[in-house]
C-alpha cells in the first residue's frame, strides 16, 4: 500500500525543539527507499511512524495533515539480541505465528518455507542464543516474513555485522523483496546503494535535505552526502591522506607460541607476535576466529599458555601489564565508570599529572575528539558515536603505550570514522602503538604499517601493505 | 539450554507436565512437614535421592558435587536444633552449647526433610525447560500471555547480563591500572556497576517491547506453538511420588535407624 504522510510534526518530552517541521514523505507501494542521515535526524522515529508504531505502541504527541501508514508490516531491528522474545529458533518463530492465530497443525510447515526463503539452515529447535549475529538477522528477516505483510522496515539490520555476513543478510534481503514496498535505513550502503529506487537523505532536525535515484544522488549531491558525513559508494575518495605509521625497533609487546584455550578447546594459535613502537597494526578475520580472544589473551584476561613479555618482562597477571597496554572493548558503555564524560578522561590523567596540567589535559583530548560540547553529561546518555570517541579518548591520555582497539570505528559515521582515523595517525606519529581489530576493507587496505590475519585458529602475517597506493604518502 | 548439556538421557518426567510437577511438589512439601517419624523421613529422603539420580539423567559428577553441596547445607541448618535445642538426655554440653538426644534427633529431622524436597526441587529443574512452565500456565491455567511472554523474554536475558558483566569486569581490570582505586572499589564501583548494567537492560528490554509489539503480540486470544496437556506420564508420576511415600511409611516399620517415633 502507498504510504503517504504530510506535514508531519513531533516533539519528543522534555525537548525544546520539534523533530519534524511539517516533513512530507510519500512512499509508493513496491518502492525500495533508502533513508540516510547524521544521527539524530530521526529516521528510526520516522520509521516507527511510518509503521504505525508511533504512537500506537510509542506514545510521542505528534501531529499530521495526512497520515496514511502501513498497517501491514514488519520490522528487522538493528540489536539482534533485543528483538527476540523466545529462547529457541522454533519458539521465535512460533511467537509470530501464535500472535496471528494460526493453527499449530500448520506452524512447522510455514517455518520451514521461511527459513528456506533466507537460506537458514538450523533446527527448530537450536538456541537463538548459539547462533551467529548474522544467522541473527537472517531468523529476524524470516520471523518478518512469516508475518506475510506487504511492508518491510529494516533499521539498520546489518550494521552490527561483519562484512561478510552483512553482504548475505543483503542478498537475503533482495531476495524476498519482490512484491513488497521497503523502507531501510542503513550507513553500510555500498552493497544496496544501486539497487533501490529512491535515497532519500535527511539533516540534524529531521528535514529532507534531498532525495532522488541512487545515481542521481551521486552525480548531483555526493557533496551534500559528504557534508552530511553519511557514507556513501564513494565516501572513500575524500578519505583523509595520512602519513603511514613508521614504527621505531624498539619491541614492547611481544608473545611466543601463545595458546589461547576455552577450557579442553585451543582457539587461537600464535606462533611469534611483536608489536614495536609506534606501530599501526590491523588484526583481520572473519567472525569467530577469535580476534576478541586474541586481545583478551594479550591482557591475561582470558587464560592462554606460552609466554608473552611486555618491555622484556614476562607477563603473568593483567596487572603487570594493565596500565602500559590498554584495550577498547566493543561495547562502549561497559567501559565507563563514572558519572560524567570530563571525568571519564580525566582519572586516568589525574595520577600522572599534577591537578591542573590534567584538566588542561582532559581538556585538550575531549577538544580533539569533539566532545567539549557534551563534557558535563553522563557517559550513558551521549550518542553511540559519541560514546566510542569517548572510549577511546580514554586511552588517549598519553600513559599507555599500546592501544589495542576492537572494531573502533564500528558505527561510526563518515566524518567520525575519517576524524578517528586522523587521530589514530597523531597517536602513531607521537610514538603510541595501535593495534585495532576491524573488518573494514578500506581501512585495512590505506592506512596500517602491518597487517595480520588469523586464520584457521592461527595468527599470521599478511601480505606486506605496500600493495594499497591510494592515497597514501610515502 | 545450560542444563541440557550436563544430561544423558530424558525420562517420562521430562514428558509430564510442569503443573503436575509443581503441584506434586505442594504435596510434597506439605506430606513432608507433616511427618514426624524421623524413620519415615529417612527412608523418603532416600528414595526421593534415588529418584533424583535415576530419573533426572544428569550425569554423576554433576550429580555428586550437587548432593555434597546439598548434604553440607542441610548438616549447616541442622546445626543449630542440634546445638541449642532442649532434651532431657544430654550428649555432651560445652558452654552454652548443649546436645542432647532429642535435640540431636530433631536437628537431623529438619535435615531431611530440607533434603527431601531438595532432591524433588532439584528433579524437576532438571527435566523441566522454563518455556514449558509458561506455555502450560497459560493453557492449563490461564495464565495472562502478557506476563508469560515478558517472564520468558525475561529470562532471555539473563546470560546476555552475565556476559555483559563479564565485559565490564574485564574492562575495570585493565583501567585500574590507570585510575585511582576508589572508583571502581566500595560502594562507588558497586553503584556506577549496577547503574551501568541496568540502564543496558533496561534499554534492551524497551527496545523488546516495541519489537514484541511490532510482531502483532497482544493480549488477546492465541494459538500455541507448544501444545501442554497432561499424559499418561503425569500418571506415572504421580503414582510414583505415591509408590514413594507408601514404601518409605513401610519400610520406616521395619528397618528404623532411630529409635524415637516422634520427633518433636
Amino acid at each position: 500500500m502507498v504510504m503517504d504522510i504530510a506535514n508531519l510534526r513531533l516533539r519528543f518530552d522534555g525537548e525544546e525543539e520539534n523533530l519534524f517541521h511539517g516533513l512530507d514523505i510519500r512512499v509508493e507501494e513496491g518502492e525500495k527507499v533508502l533513508l540516510l542521515g547524521p544521527s539524530g535526524s530521526g529516521k528510526s522515529t520516522l520509521l516507527n511512524i511510518m509503521g504505525g508504531l508511533i504512537p500506537r505502541v510509542i506514545e510521542i504527541p505528534m501531529k499530521a495533515d495526512r497520515l496514511q501508514v502501513s498497517d501491514d508490516c514488519a520490522y528487522v531491528f538493528q540489536d539482534p539480541d533485543s528483538q527476540f522474545t523466545m529462547p529457541t529458533v522454533g519458539e521465535e518463530l512460533g511467537f509470530v505465528l501464535e500472535n496471528k492465530g494460526v493453527r499449530q497443525s500448520e506452524m512447522k510447515q510455514k517455518f520451514t518455507a521461511v527459513l528456506e526463503a533466507v537460506g537458514l539452515d538450523v533446527s527448530f529447535g537450536k538456541d537463538i542464543q548459539e547462533l551467529s549475529g548474522g544467522m541473527k538477522q537472517k531468523l529476524a528477516i524470516a520471523s518478518a516474513l512469516l508475518q506475510d505483510s506487504h511492508t518491510l522496515f529494516l533499521d539498520e539490520p546489518a550494521s552490527m555485522l561483519d562484512e561478510e555476513s552483512a553482504r548475505h543478510v543483503w542478498d537475503t534481503v533482495e531476495s524476498i523483496w519482490e512484491n513488497r514496498t521497503v523502507v531501510i535505513i542503513e550507513h553500510r550502503v555500498e552493497y544496496i546503494w544501486d539497487k533501490m529506487d529512491r535515497v532519500i537523505l535527511m539533516d540534524d532536525s529531521g528535514g529532507i535535505v534531498c532525495q532522488g535515484t541512487p545515481e542521481d544522488m551521486l552525480t548531483n549531491h555526493g557533496k551534500l552526502l559528504t557534508a552530511f558525513g553519511v557514507w556513501h559508494p564513494r565516501s572513500w575518495e575524500n578519505a583523509p591522506v595520512l602519513r603511514r605509521a613508521k614504527p621505531s625497533e624498539q619491541t614492547l609487546l611481544e608473545a611466543q607460541s601463545l595458546d589461547v584455550r576455552r577450557g579442553e578447546d585451543s582457539i587461537l594459535k600464535v606462533d611469534g607476535l611483536k608489536i614495536r613502537k609506534g606501530e599501526w597494526v590491523t588484526i583481520e578475520g572473519a567472525n569467530g576466529t577469535g580476534k576478541t580472544s586474541l586481545l583478551l589473551a594479550l591482557m591475561k584476561l582470558i587464560p592462554s599458555a606460552g609466554g608473552l613479555y611486555y618491555r622484556g618482562k614476562k607477563i603473568r597477571k593483567t596487572k603487570d601489564i594493565a596500565g602500559g597496554v590498554y584495550p577498547v572493548f566493543q561495547n562502549p558503555e561497559l567501559q565507563f565508570i563514572t558519572n560524567k564524560v570530563f571525568d571519564e578522561v580525566f582519572i586516568n590523567l589525574e595520577m600522572h599529572f599534577d591537578k591542573t596540567e590534567a584538566m588542561r589535559q582532559t581538556g585538550n583530548i575531549l577538544e580533539r575528539f569533539g566532545l567539549s560540547a557534551v563534557s558535563h553529561l553522563h557517559p550513558l546518555e551521549i550518542s553511540t558515536g559519541q560514546k566510542r570517541r569517548l572510549s577511546v579518548a580514554t586511552a588517549a591520555g598519553g600513559v599507555p603505550e599500546i592501544i589495542m582497539l576492537d572494531e573502533p570505528t564500528f558505527g561510526l559515521d563518515q566524518r567520525q570514522t575519517f576524524r578517528m582515523l586522523e587521530l589514530f595517525s597523531e597517536m602513531t606519529g607521537a610514538g603510541t602503538s595501535i593495534v585495532m581489530i576491524t573488518h573494514d576493507e578500506e581501512i585495512k587496505r590505506r592506512y596500517p604499517s602491518r597487517r595480520l590475519l588469523i586464520e584457521d585458529g592461527r595468527l599470521a602475517e599478511r601480505t606486506a601493505v605496500n600493495d594499497a597506493p591510494v592515497n597514501q604518502e610515502v | 539450554m545450560m542444563l541440557q548439556s550436563i544430561r544423558k538421557y530424558e525420562t517420562f518426567v521430562d514428558r509430564s507436565n510442569p503443573i503436575t510437577k509443581i503441584g506434586l511438589a505442594a504435596v510434597l512439601f506439605l506430606t513432608v512437614v507433616l511427618i514426624h517419624n524421623p524413620n519415615y523421613l529417612f527412608h523418603l529422603s532416600l528414595l526421593l535421592l534415588l529418584a533424583m539420580i535415576i530419573l533426572s539423567g544428569v550425569k554423576l559428577r554433576y550429580l555428586a558435587a550437587l548432593i555434597a553441596v546439598m548434604l553440607l547445607l542441610g548438616s549447616i541448618s541442622s546445626l543449630y536444633m542440634i546445638f541449642y535445642g532442649e532434651g532431657t538426655t544430654t550428649l555432651y554440653s560445652f558452654g552454652i552449647i548443649h546436645i542432647t538426644e532429642e535435640s540431636f534427633v530433631r536437628g537431623i529431622h529438619v535435615m531431611m526433610r530440607g533434603l527431601a524436597v531438595s532432591f524433588f526441587g532439584a528433579l524437576i529443574i532438571f527435566t523441566t525447560r522454563i518455556t514449558d512452565v509458561f506455555y502450560s500456565l497459560m493453557q492449563q491455567l490461564s495464565l495472562k500471555p502478557k506476563y508469560a511472554y515478558s517472564f520468558m523474554a525475561a529470562v532471555r536475558m539473563v546470560p546476555i547480563i552475565i556476559s555483559e558483566y563479564v565485559v565490564l569486569r574485564q574492562a575495570r581490570k585493565v583501567r585500574r591500572a590507570l585510575i585511582h582505586k576508589k572508583y571502581v572499589t566500595g560502594m562507588k564501583g558497586f553503584k556506577t556497576t549496577i547503574i551501568t548494567l541496568l540502564s543496558q537492560s533496561i534499554r534492551r528490554a524497551y527496545r523488546l517491547g516495541i519489537a514484541m509489539e511490532s510482531k502483532g503480540f497482544d493480549d488477546g486470544p492465541r494459538t500455541y506453538y507448544h501444545r501442554t496437556s497432561f499424559s499418561i506420564s503425569d500418571i506415572y508420576l504421580l503414582l510414583f511420588i505415591g509408590a514413594c511415600i507408601f514404601m518409605s511409611f513401610q519400610l520406616g516399620q521395619i528397618i528404623t535407624p532411630f529409635e524415637t517415633t516422634d520427633a518433636r
